[in-house]
């Protein structure tokens, strides 16, 4: 009954499979990866056409400058004194629509990018360069009244104002290259701040995937765990009931076997003597007297069965005079009725085994000595029963054909193996064809015994 | 006239028996017991020449009360009876000091001879005992195809073997064979050596198994 409780007690089988979780997971590494490198070099691809954009931008802007101041340096210069590098009077109208639309040209390459601050400084050189523009021609005719020394404050105003251009013109391209710069570093931090979070989420689902796939590993052990000890319980059961089993099958052998020998045995023996009584009060010679002979010696026939089968039942020595005569005892009956040549050599101090002990080596050795007779056609077999303080030693060595013990382990070898691990021993056959067979028991000495011996 | 005191536990046999003895002029039922500690009580109450008794029996087992009884009286004989015929039993019954060994089958046909021969000192066994030993100690010398050890043996010393078998004592042999008490020690001390024995009821036994008494 309590085999069958302890059945039911199995652990639930675990709810996923750990190899569907490692597909879901995999997949989905996967999956991230995929989207993550793919907007990286989307991304990437965007920067550099954005940075392309920015510089030929800054470039074209800086061209565009370098134009315009090259325009009003030469704007500046006298026509008289510079010759062909000054601009003819004549052509300044035309020289200040070509500045105009160099400012126009810069303002449209800005595009949404400028800000009210840029449009502001534009609009600041937009007018600078008009005012400068509409004093040009009066300044040139002044210089060229006095052409030889043009007042100084005029030349002075002049130069100034060219100053305040060109200087408002460089930290309007610098502010353009810092725009485009701040411009490049944000795209550049975005794309970062893109790789972080998909690493982050690769880095979250493969922790998840560990997880997952550890727990998985720990519910199947102990499962597995649990199944194991079940398996390992029902066969230490299984065992202790074969043991009970064969216990009670000895104990009813040997009250059987008491049974036939003392009570049926005394009773045969009694009417025997009354039996020889009776014929010595009759008359000699006659037919009674050899009945009654005939029926003695039918009488003591059967008093000699039922000694034979008390005795294959169960050895009263074992019981009697203990284990060692009952083993030699063994040794001359198989002897008697095979024909073989057995010896058997123990130590006298194997006495004091428990009953378990005795039976079991008694009835291992009977066994063994029923295989060799069947089986191996020996002609001599050597029982050997030693004991030391740890172990108890059974050795049965026969001169027969042998065989082999991996492939062909008949009933009577499993029975050894089964009683001999009952006692937590070893069973150990050696043979090969042709070679005899030794089976070497080894047993542990009891504990009770081991405590008597010291 | 020999007086003889009974001990089995089982009455019919035990009635049996007596009825049996009691037909020999020469022999006299005086006591009977159904346990050993009865039996040492008859013992002790008679003083028997000769003893049967059962090797089985309540409270107290025959081999026990048997070494009790040769210890307190050492001219009593005691056969046993038993329903084994095996030579460890015999050997043990020996050793307790028993003379005389009989197995229930023949009990009736033998026991009269049994009485008289352990009654004159030498031993006796049923025939079928003494059959099974020598068969055995033959077969098993055949087996191990070792030499008879009593091939050892000294004509003098076989002599000597056969007297102490038949329970004689070193005197008693000493003037059957003309020497001196030290020389029948002597030859004995070598005969057990030779035959690696121990005692006198292994000494039987092997004479017994040798076929030299029976």
């Amino acid at each position: 009954m309590r085999v069958m409780e302890d059945r039911t007690k199995i652990i639930a089988k675990p709810l996923f499979s750990g190899r569907k979780i490692l597909w879901v997971g995999c997949v989905f590494i996967l999956a991230v990866m995929c989207v993550s490198t793919a907007d990286v070099i989307y991304s990437l691809r965007k920067t550099a056409a954005k940075s392309d954009a920015v510089v030929s931008g800054f470039r074209q802007r800086s061209r565009l400058l370098e134009t315009l101041r090259t325009l009003m340096l030469r704007s500046a210069l006298s026509p008289d004194s510079d010759g062909e590098r000054a601009i003819e009077s004549s052509d300044l109208p035309a020289a200040h629509l070509q500045a105009n639309q160099i400012l126009e040209q810069f303002g449209a390459s800005l595009g949404a990018s400028g800000d009210e601050a840029t449009q502001q400084r534009l609009d600041d050189l937009k007018s600078s360069i008009n005012q400068y523009w509409d004093s040009l021609p009066i300044i040139r005719e002044q210089n060229a009244s006095h052409p030889v020394t043009p007042p100084p404050f005029f030349r002075g105003a002049e130069r100034r104002q060219i100053r305040h251009i060109a200087r408002q013109i460089m930290e309007l391209n610098r502010e353009q290259q810092d725009r485009a710069g701040a411009q490049l570093h944000a795209e550049h931090d975005r794309l970062q701040g893109e790789l972080l979070i998909s690493s982050l989420l690769s880095l979250a689902v493969v922790f998840a995937l560990i997880a997952g796939i550890s727990y998985r590993i720990k519910t199947t052990e102990r499962f597995a765990e649990q199944q194991y000890k079940d398996v390992v319980q029902a066969r230490a059961e299984l065992q202790t009931f074969a043991g009970r089993l064969e216990q009670a099958q000895e104990e009813e052998r040997r009250n059987l076997s008491r049974e036939l020998h003392d009570e049926l045995g005394q009773t045969m023996a009694a009417a025997l003597v009354e039996l020889s009584r009776i014929e010595s009060e009759m008359p000699q010679d006659t037919a009674a007297k050899a009945q009654l002979a005939s029926v003695k010696s039918e009488l003591e026939g059967s008093m000699r069965s039922i000694r034979d089968i008390a005795l294959v039942l169960r050895p009263s020595m074992l019981d009697d005079l203990g284990l060692v005569p009952a083993l030699k005892w063994q040794g001359r009956e198989v002897a008697r009725r095979s024909g073989l040549a057995v010896r058997v050599e123990a130590d006298d101090d194997c006495e004091s085994l428990p009953d378990t002990y005795r039976t079991c080596i008694y009835r291992i050795v009977q066994e063994a000595l029923h295989n060799v007779v069947k089986h191996a056609s020996a002609t001599s077999v050597a029982v050997s029963f030693r004991s030391t303080n740890e172990t108890l030693l059974l050795t049965v060595e026969d001169n027969g054909k042998g065989f082999r013990p991996a492939s062909e382990k008949g009933m009577g070898l499993l029975g050894i193996e089964e009683r001999v691990g009952r006692l937590a021993g070893l069973v150990r056959v050696t043979s090969s064809p042709d070679k005899g067979t030794t089976i070497q028991v080894t047993l542990p000495v009891p504990a009770v015994e081991r405590e008597e011996v010291r | 006239m020999i007086r003889i005191a009974l001990a089995d536990d089982h009455t019919v046999l035990r009635a049996g028996l007596k009825s049996l003895l009691e037909r020999q002029r020469d022999f006299e039922v005086v006591g009977e017991a159904g346990d050993g500690r009865e039996l040492l009580r008859v013992v002790d109450d008679t003083t028997p020449d000769v003893v049967v008794t059962d090797i089985g029996m309540p409270k107290l087992n025959g081999t026990e009360a048997t070494s009790q009884i040769v210890t307190k009286h050492p001219k009593t004989r005691v056969i046993m009876l038993s329903m084994h015929s095996d030579e460890a039993y015999v050997l043990r019954a020996l050793k307790a000091g028993a003379r005389g060994y009989l197995v229930k089958e023949s009990a009736e046909a033998d026991l009269m001879t049994a009485i008289r021969t352990v009654h004159s000192g030498k031993a006796f066994f049923s025939p079928s005992v003494s059959a099974l030993l020598v068969e055995d100690y033959v077969r098993q010398m055949r087996d191990r195809g070792v030499e008879d050890s009593y091939e050892l043996l000294s004509p003098r010393e076989r002599e000597v073997l056969q007297l102490i078998a038949e329970g004689q004592s070193n005197k008693d042999i000493a003037n059957v064979l003309g020497l001196s008490i030290y020389t029948v020690e002597t030859h004995r001390g070598n005969i057990l050596q030779k035959l690696g024995l121990h005692n006198v009821p292994e000494l039987i036994l092997y004479a017994v198994r040798k076929g030299v008494i029976c």
